[in-house]
């Protein structure tokens, strides 16, 4: 064995024995003092000097035949330097992220309302607005659809070239007639959700500089440089190295600026600098941010369940109609990832599902916290409440029969390898006292005429990373410099997650060094290779292997030159508290930092790519049956509400969010993700509601499209995170980013139905659709 | 196209009269102009493009219209008061419809800037001032290049169009007999200024009995808040049991005729400022709705 | 253009701004105070929250030239990274910070309610904060933030 692999099985026994020194201790984020402090760091804050500005004129139609584009007008104005359309993209007009069905600006049609027809750059902002109406586009508008059923049909509106239907995903699983046969009692339901809207409070933004030597820099808001970079590469048909792309700090992303419109933005400021050699910023205003930005798609799911009497699941068949809206985005891959949840955390041995991913002139949907899995639990676990009043059982009594432990298969017949689910699902029963506060507030009930309480539980399970979504790989770039202090770069990004601050974890763990003496650079497409998206919460599971794999390389080039100075074996030396010493004599040792100057005296590089690729994983796409997730996070939510029954006001009083993630790596980190992505779904639950009026969006501002405030937080999220370790996450890490925003509409609208005596099956559960049940239920 | 506001405001031009007098000739002398006053409502109108201008006429710095007095009972609200001054006053602060008036306020910092005058000029639903001071039976007192005007904020509300260009002065109104019994309740949700419905009361009893009373609500036609006429006779003069507050809030759901939007159909809005309604004038006669623990 | 003089963190500045300049625009762009953050312009999401003669106010909803003769202050007056403010070394250490871009306004919002209640209650800090948007979702952040730092107050 070489000194190397010595050194290597050496950390991995401090791995096994679980001996941590930095992972799972309360640290600050690695950038929480720049916050704190006010610093400029968000792309608006970097604009200096001398810009211009473009934006773009947009669509006021769904769905409209561009007749004449004349911007005459506007050319006149002064102070309007160009205006450019389709015809003027040097490049590929071609935006999509994944999917090349979305041109940057449109060519012959628009296909929702708001799609960008032209772009205006001129030298005052005042003056751009101005000209933006001065474009004149003569529309020929089409007729509309705006419903994914109505869409399906043949005589409906074609919204591209191709037909509207994009994606038909299935599952089959046993014989699923044969167990509706066999079944003593059978539940069908329809479940519809709405739009909603991610809503990062940075809108778009990108600032693009032109440089002497013809290349172009974009900063910009944003998930995923690369993809930015490539596209921005393809439409303006420069050679690669002509566009460096670099992420600003990110004021929120969850989803959206994965997408479709951080493309856009980073497009027209790119173009416009193309055009005017001028530094230009592009900026969308909250009402163009919220009507064309990525929404999370509308879903109609049917669902029907069978069951013997006493509650054993036998047969489960899923329709689900997911409305992307005029292009595809993740459409496609977000009806993948609800499908394969659509009977909830549970054991079938039957299973036919259908999904549909259907195009409508809506706005497009795409990437949002949670990809599908909110709107497929929520039917999944109202069905199992639904199931379980008419089996006269108490929910938790009919989940506890049928969720999935060790052994078990999934609806995929993928054998479930830990026992994280019945852990979770466990605790939130004890730290919920469920029995008792069920009993409590049914006597409650009988006694209050007017103001009605009810508990309600949801579990999950959610396949982690990419699995049939992408290569599910990272790199990690770190190195040392003399001073002693690691620098890491990557092309994965932090836009709140924190996930970052985990890759410095890892690294301070295994250097055995403190986090201070850690940099994190911000990702530059000139600096760093591709370490594909920072979406599907996996930056701390695959990007913290690769940040691991990387520390682990320096680790062992450090150890070789301090066993030289220290006269020991490399694989004797601990790496703790920023020094380097003998395991069994601590007292001769070296600093950290003294060692590092060694390595630069004696030209020992310390400059390493770390990389990690997931194992592929296979399903039959004909059936869906495999391993179409490497791991899964598990999950339990108990939510307890009060309702006014006269008004339909509702209030969530408190919440017990339970969750298996492998490792915690970064305990402060997960408690804030946990509580806020348990506020952002309890927004979902109970007031967003991006509404389209055919196809024309009218909620599109912060005081029409209504998030949670401090008022309606629960007065109390207990976070409880459970570990039952991974097969690939670092040190055992499960994906958590977007698991918190899955249950909160299925547990409150099954705490509501406790207290007021009825499911109601389409979300938002705003006061009017609340009210209105209580009266149809009388 | 409306989506497209801009990260500016268009073009503008400024004008600081020094005098309530100066605003109202220079409101005259410019068509497209607007008084600007705690700027809550007018400057994200600007930004959004729903309302456009060429000047403003910025009275926010009009010291002699900002101030709250007490004469006897009754108190005098200067124009340029903000909701936070209006709401700390001594002898307002206890009043229970101006503290839930506070409590229910959906962004409270926006009380530094929002004033008294520039909810009376609005005089939408949004306002929940404008109910309350209904029931507080306020008067309005308006400068017109006339001179000055002093009308009841019922006629007001149902006049203002008619009075042309004008500036509010003041607003006065007398302290309400019994306090306990002046209420405000109000339902919303997240930020939305625009509530789902509000409803305010002030009752007078005398032995046992409905002396005076006022029942105004946010939303009473349309986006306009107004006094519902018919609960209020209905009241008049008779002693307030269970059963009657059942019918007074029956007959509020007829006699009112709400704007229905994407946060609640015009249906909604009747259940629920009847529901309001019941649940305040329970609270205040003491009778239990809610055997809770 | 009019001339105005205001005071924004302790200093004076004497300004030709345009008539359509918000407080925010002459924050940002003129004086390059970068913490005052837009998030919608319309007085909804609160992050261009700052303090106007002590109070917090919207900068998207006053005026540049209402702003004369006012004084104003920002988070950039608050501390810097070796002296944090008690509320930023709070927020620091209670994980409030997520995205941090509602960050700027949630301080200076926190640093109000400690200045005018000695002991806030659950229900004071929920109200204030009713005007601060964090779609992260870290209001319970906030709270402990307010909590812990009224209890070393005291």
């Amino acid at each position: 064995m070489s000194g190397e692999e010595e050194i290597l099985r050496r950390f991995s026994a401090i791995e096994q024995a679980r001996e941590f020194y930095i992972v799972g201790k309360k640290v600050a984020r690695v950038d929480s003092l720049e916050a704190v402090l006010g610093k400029p760091i968000y792309t608006g804050d970097l604009v200096t000097g001398d810009y211009v500005f473009v934006r773009a004129v947009r669509s006021p139609y769904p769905h409209a035949k561009i007749k004449k584009i004349n911007p005459e007008k506007a050319l006149n104005m002064k102070e309007i330097l160009g205006v450019l359309t389709h015809a003027d993209i040097p490049g590929e007009n071609d935006a999509g992220s994944l999917i090349s069905d979305r041109p940057l600006l449109a060519v012959d049609k628009v296909r929702h309302y708001g799609e960008a027809v032209a772009l205006v750059i001129g030298s005052s902002i005042e003056s751009v607005d101005e000209a933006l109406a001065k474009v004149e586009v003569e529309y020929h508008p089409l007729p509309v659809v705006t419903n994914p059923i109505d869409a399906l049909k043949p005589d409906a509106p074609r919204v591209q070239e191709r037909g509207n239907l994009i994606t038909h995903f299935k599952i089959r699983k046993g014989d699923v007639e044969k167990g509706f046969e066999k079944a003593d009692i059978i539940v069908e339901n329809t479940y519809r959700t709405q739009f909603m809207d991610g809503m990062p409070l940075e809108t778009e933004v990108a600032y693009a500089i032109p440089e002497e030597n013809g290349r172009i820099t974009c900063i910009s808001s944003m998930q995923n440089p690369f993809d930015v970079y490539n596209k921005v590469v393809k439409i303006l048909g420069l050679p690669a190295e002509k566009i460096r792309v670099i992420q600003a700090a990110t004021g929120g992303g969850f989803g959206p600026k994965s997408d479709e419109t951080p493309i856009d933005v980073a497009a027209y400021a790119c173009l416009a600098a193309l055009k005017t050699r001028k530094p230009v910023l592009s900026v969308f205003t909250r009402e163009e941010s919220v009507t064309v930005q990525c929404k999370r798609h509308a879903f109609i799911i049917e669902n029907k369940t069978a069951a013997t009497e006493d509650g054993k699941l036998v047969a489960w068949k899923s329709t689900l109609y997911e409305d992307t809206g005029a292009y595809i985005s993740k459409g496609h891959l977000v009806i993948a990832r609800a499908t394969f949840h659509c009977t909830g955390p549970y054991e079938v041995p039957n299973v036919w599902a259908d999904g549909y991913c259907v195009l409508t002139n809506n706005t497009m949907a795409g990437s949002t916290r949670g990809f599908g899995a909110p709107q497929a639990h929520f039917a999944a676990e109202v069905q199992m409440d639904i199931l379980a009043k008419k089996l006269r059982m108490d929910p938790v009594e009919l989940r506890a029969k049928n969720i999935l432990i060790p052994g078990s298969l999934t609806a995929t017949s993928q054998k479930i390898d830990d026992s994280g689910l019945e852990v979770c699902f466990r605790k939130a029963v004890e730290e919920s006292a469920w029995h008792q506060r069920r009993r409590e507030y049914e006597e409650f009930n009988k006694r209050s005429m007017y103001v009605k309480r009810g508990i309600g539980i949801a579990l999950l399970y959610h396949g982690n990373t990419l699995g049939p979504e992408g290569e599910d790989f990272a790199n990690v770039h770190t190195r040392i410099e003399r001073d002693g202090t690691v620098i890491i770069q990557t092309g994965l990004t932090e836009y709140g997650t924190g996930a970052i601050t985990s890759l410095a974890i890892v690294t301070a763990e295994t250097l055995g060094i403190s986090l201070k003496n850690i940099r994190v650079e911000r990702p530059d497409t000139s600096a760093v290779t591709s370490a594909g998206p920072t979406v599907a919460s996996r930056t701390t599971v695959i990007g913290g292997q690769a940040a691991l794999d990387a520390a682990k390389q320096l680790r062992s080039r450090l150890a070789e030159v301090a066993a030289q100075v220290l006269e020991a074996k490399p694989e004797d030396l601990e790496f703790k508290d920023n020094r380097i010493y003998i395991r069994d004599s601590p007292e001769r040792g070296l600093d950290f930092k003294h060692v590092v100057e060694k390595c630069y005296e004696a030209g020992v590089g310390l400059e390493v790519e770390g990389y990690y690729i997931a194992p592929a994983t296979k399903w039959d796409p004909e059936t869906g049956q495999g391993e179409p997730y490497n791991q899964y996070t598990f999950g339990a939510l108990v939510s307890e509400v009060e309702v006014d029954i006269l008004t339909g006001m509702v209030k969530v009083l408190k919440m017990t969010a339970v969750y298996d993630a492998g490792k915690v790596i970064n305990p402060l980190g997960l408690l804030a993700v946990i509580e806020g992505g348990s506020i952002m779904g309890l927004g979902h639950a109970l007031t967003e509601e991006l509404i389209h009026e055919n196809g024309i969006v009218v909620t599109p501002n912060l005081h029409t499209y209504l998030i949670p405030t401090t008022a309606e937080t629960p007065l109390n999220i207990q976070s409880i995170a459970v570990e039952s370790p991974g097969r690939i996450g670092v040190f055992g890490a499960k994906a958590m980013g977007e698991i918190p925003v899955v249950l909160p509409m299925a547990s409150i609208t099954n705490a509501l139905a406790h207290a007021i005596g009825v499911h109601i099956n389409e979300t938002p559960l705003k006061p009017e659709r609340i009210l209105k049940a209580i009266q149809q239920n009388v | 196209m409306t989506i497209l506001g801009l990260v500016k405001l268009p073009k503008i031009r400024p004008i600081i009269p020094q005098t309530a007098e100066e605003a109202v000739t220079n409101i005259h002398e410019r068509t497209r102009a607007a008084y600007l006053a705690g700027g809550t409502y007018v400057v994200p109108m600007l930004k959004s493009r729903n309302l456009q201008l060429e000047s403003l006429v910025d009275i926010s710095g009009l010291d002699e219209l900002r101030y709250i007095k007490k004469n006897g009972e009754i108190i005098r609200v200067g124009a340029l008061t903000t909701h936070a001054e209006l709401i700390s006053y001594e002898a307002t602060s206890d009043i229970p419809a101006f503290r839930r008036f506070k409590e229910k306020y959906t962004s409270p910092i926006a009380m530094n800037l929002a004033t008294v005058g520039g909810s009376v000029a609005l005089s939408q639903a949004s306002e929940d001032l404008i109910p309350i001071l209904l029931t507080l039976n306020a008067n309005v007192t308006i400068l017109t290049r006339g001179g000055r005007e002093t009308v009841n904020l019922c006629n007001y509300l149902e006049k203002k169009e008619t009075y042309g260009k004008f500036l509010i002065e003041e607003i006065y109104f007398k302290l309400p007999k019994a306090p306990a019994l002046c209420e405000f309740e109000k339902i919303s949700l997240s930020i939305s200024r625009i509530p789902l419905a509000g409803v305010a009361v002030n009752l007078e009893t005398e032995g046992g009995k409905v002396k005076e009373c006022r029942i105004a609500v946010n939303f009473c036609n349309g986006f306009k808040p107004g006094r519902v006429a018919a609960v209020e006779q209905k009241l008049k003069g008779i002693k307030i049991t269970e059963d009657v507050i059942d019918e007074v809030s029956q007959l509020l759901k007829e006699h009112i005729n709400p704007a229905g939007d994407f946060l609640a159909s015009a249906w909604y809005r009747k259940e629920a400022s009847a529901a309001l309604l019941k649940k305040m004038l329970n609270r205040m006669f003491g009778f239990q709705m809610e055997k809770g623990e | 253009m009019i001339n105005i003089s205001l005071r924004v963190n302790g200093r004076n500045y004497e300004l030709n701004i345009e008539g359509n300049e918000r407080l925010i625009d002459v924050l940002r762009d003129r004086l390059g105070f970068k913490s005052v953050k837009e998030g919608c312009g319309s007085g909804d999401c609160g992050l261009c929250i700052v303090l106007m003669n002590g109070k917090p106010v919207h900068s998207c909803m006053v005026m540049g030239f209402q702003a004369r003769e006012k004084e104003i202050t920002t988070v950039e007056h608050l501390g810097d990274e070796d002296n944090l403010h008690p509320i930023q070394k709070a927020f620091t250490d209670v994980g409030a910070v997520q995205c941090g871009y509602c960050i700027p306004a949630a301080i200076l919002v926190s640093k109000h309610i400690l200045e005018n209640h000695e002991n806030p209650t659950q229900n004071d800090i929920r109200w204030f904060l009713r005007s601060v948007l964090c779609r992260c979702g870290s209001y319970l952040r906030f709270e402990k933030a307010i909590y812990e730092v009224s209890q070393q107050v005291r």
